[in-house]
C-alpha cells in the first residue's frame, strides 16, 4: 500500500497517532499493527497521544484499539479532538487515564439521562452527557465528553488521586474517595472551558482542563 | 392496515397528557384520519371526561383483557367528529387489571383498525406506564417548563430508550411566552439540550383548555384557541407536513401573527 493510514509523528509533549479517517476501522487496525511489529523496540513502552479531529470514535473502536496498542506495550495518554464547529480553535484534550495501567476502562457513548445509574471498577468516559438526576460511579477516574450536570464519583471507595473532568462541569455533587464537593451557590457561566476536578489538601478542587495543566500535570 | 400506534407519556403528573391524547386524536381525526384514544390510567380515568364521553361507556378495557367483550365492542365512537374514537378505562380497578402482554394484543388490534391509536398513560413509571408503552410504535413525551418536570421527561426518556422504542418526540406544554422573555421561566433551547430529543410541538398556557376540557369540549373545535391552534399543528406534524413552530409571542394577536407568517 502507498499510503499509510496511521500516521506517527514526535511533538513537544510526546507521539502522537494520527488515524486518517477515510480509511475503515478494521483496515486502521490492520496498519497500525504492522506499524508496530516494524518498529517494535521503537514503540515498546512508548506513550502516544491519539489526534481524532471530529470524527467521533464508537465505542468498539476505541476498545479495540486499545487493545491493540496495549498488546505492543504501548500506553494511550490521551485523545485529542477539535471541537465540533471551528476547526481553527485549539483542541480540547482529554487524558485517558493512565498512571493506573491495571484499571478497566469502561466507555459509554450515549446521554444517560436521570435514574440511570452508570457504575464501573476502572475508570469511566462518558461520551455525551450526564443529565441532572443521573449518577456515574468509578473505582478510578471519569472522564465526560460532554456537559457532566448530574452526580459523579470517582475513586470509589478510596482512590483520592482519582479526577473527575468534563467539557462542561456543572455537576450536582461531586465525590472523589472521601471527599464531597458541591458547585456555588452562585449562577455558573455557561460558556465554560473543560474543567477537572481533583483532591489536594484541601479537598476537591476545580480548575480547567487545558492541554498545559495536563501536561505539567504529567510532568511533575 | 397498518396504523400507527402512539404513546403519550410524562412520567410526571398534572403536565397535560390527557389533553394532549383528547385534542391530538381529535385534530387528527378532523383531517380525516380514523383515530381512537385509549385511555390506558386504569383507576384514574380521565380522558373520557376531557372527551365529553363520560356516560356513553358501557365496557372499557379491563372487560377486553379480561374477556368479557372484544375490542370492537369498548370503543365509542366521539359524537362531533365521526373519524374520532375513545378506548377507556376501567374505573374502579387498578393497573395491575392489565398486563404488557394484554395490552400489546390490543394495541396489534387497534393497528389494523385504525389510522392513528393514541394512547393516553397514567403518570408515574410503574406497571401503568409499561403498558402504555409496550405496543408503541412512537412516543411523545409531555414536558412543562418546570425543572422537576423535565427531570421526570429525562427519566422516562431514559426508559423508553431502554425499552429500544425508535422515534421519540418531545412536547413543551404551558409555557407563557412573557415570562421566557422576562427570564423567569425556562427557554425551549434549555430543554432541548438537557432532553436531546427532536421537538414535535410547543403549546403556549391558554385558559380556554380549563373551559373547554372541564365542558368535554375539545379546544381544537375552538377557532380561537391559541392551545387548539398548537395541537391542529402537531397533528399535522404526526402527518408528516412541515409546519413552522408558531410565535408565542403573547403581545400580538393570532391575526397579527397570521399576519406576520404570511408577510403581508
Amino acid at each position: 500500500m502507498s499510503k499509510s493510514g496511521v500516521k506517527f509523528s514526535g511533538t513537544d509533549y510526546g507521539l502522537l497517532m494520527r488515524l486518517e479517517w477515510e480509511t475503515s476501522f478494521p483496515q486502521l487496525l490492520v496498519e497500525l499493527e504492522e506499524h508496530l511489529q516494524q518498529s517494535l523496540s521503537f514503540f515498546s513502552g512508548a506513550q502516544v497521544f491519539l489526534e481524532v479531529g471530529q470524527r467521533p470514535i464508537l465505542q468498539r473502536d476505541m476498545e479495540q484499539l486499545t487493545v491493540v496498542l496495549e498488546r505492543y506495550d504501548v500506553a494511550l495518554q490521551g485523545v485529542i479532538s477539535a471541537p465540533l464547529g471551528s476547526s481553527q480553535r485549539p483542541a480540547v484534550m482529554a487524558p485517558m487515564p493512565h498512571p493506573d495501567a491495571h484499571a478497566t476502562l469502561h466507555i459509554e457513548r450515549r446521554t444517560v439521562r436521570s435514574g440511570e445509574k452508570i457504575a464501573a471498577d476502572g475508570h469511566v468516559i462518558i461520551m455525551g452527557d450526564i443529565n441532572p438526576g443521573a449518577e456515574v460511579i468509578a473505582g478510578s477516574s471519569i472522564f465526560v465528553w460532554g456537559s457532566l450536570k448530574g452526580t459523579a464519583y470517582a475513586g470509589v471507595p478510596d482512590r483520592s488521586d482519582a479526577v473527575i473532568a468534563a467539557l462542561h462541569l456543572a455537576p450536582i455533587q461531586l465525590r472523589i474517595a472521601g471527599h464531597i464537593a458541591r458547585p456555588p451557590e452562585a449562577k455558573s457561566d455557561r460558556a465554560s472551558s473543560p474543567q477537572l476536578a481533583r483532591v489536594n489538601h484541601n479537598g476537591i478542587v476545580v480548575e480547567s482542563w487545558d492541554r498545559h495543566r495536563l501536561f505539567q500535570q504529567r510532568g511533575s | 392496515m397498518a396504523g400507527r400506534v402512539i404513546t403519550v407519556t410524562s412520567g410526571k403528573g398534572g403536565v397535560g397528557k390527557t389533553t394532549f391524547s383528547a385534542n391530538v386524536g381529535a385534530a387528527l381525526a378532523a383531517l380525516g384520519k380514523k383515530t381512537v384514544a385509549v385511555d390506558t390510567d386504569v383507576g384514574l380515568r380521565n380522558l373520557d371526561i376531557v372527551m365529553g364521553l363520560e356516560n356513553r361507556i358501557v365496557y372499557d378495557i379491563v372487560d377486553v383483557v379480561e374477556g368479557r367483550c372484544r375490542v370492537q365492542k369498548s370503543i365509542i365512537r366521539d359524537k362531533r367528529i365521526d373519524t374520532l374514537h375513545l378506548l377507556p378505562a376501567a374505573q374502579t380497578r387498578d393497573k395491575t387489571a392489565v398486563t404488557p402482554e394484554s395490552m400489546e394484543k390490543i394495541c396489534a388490534e387497534l393497528r389494523d383498525m385504525f389510522d392513528f391509536t393514541i394512547i393516553d398513560s397514567p403518570a408515574g413509571i410503574e406497571r401503568g406506564f409499561q403498558n402504555a408503552v409496550v405496543g408503541a410504535d412512537e412516543i411523545v413525551v409531555i414536558t412543562t417548563p418546570h425543572v422537576s418536570a423535565i427531570r421526570d421527561a429525562d427519566r422516562v426518556i431514559g426508559l423508553v430508550e431502554a425499552a429500544e422504542k425508535q422515534h421519540i418526540s418531545l412536547v413543551v406544554n404551558r409555557l407563557q411566552p412573557d415570562m421566557v422573555r422576562r427570564g423567569d421561566m425556562l427557554d425551549i433551547p434549555d430543554m432541548l439540550e438537557i432532553l436531546s430529543i427532536p421537538p414535535l410541538g410547543i403549546i403556549p398556557e391558554d385558559e380556554s383548555i380549563v373551559t373547554t376540557s372541564n365542558k368535554g369540549e375539545l379546544a381544537t373545535q375552538m377557532p380561537k384557541s391559541l392551545a387548539g391552534q398548537a395541537y391542529k399543528n402537531i397533528a399535522r406534524r404526526i402527518l408528516g407536513e412541515e409546519v413552522p413552530f408558531m410565535s408565542l409571542e403573547s403581545s400580538e394577536s393570532f391575526l397579527q401573527w397570521l399576519k406576520r407568517m404570511l408577510k403581508l
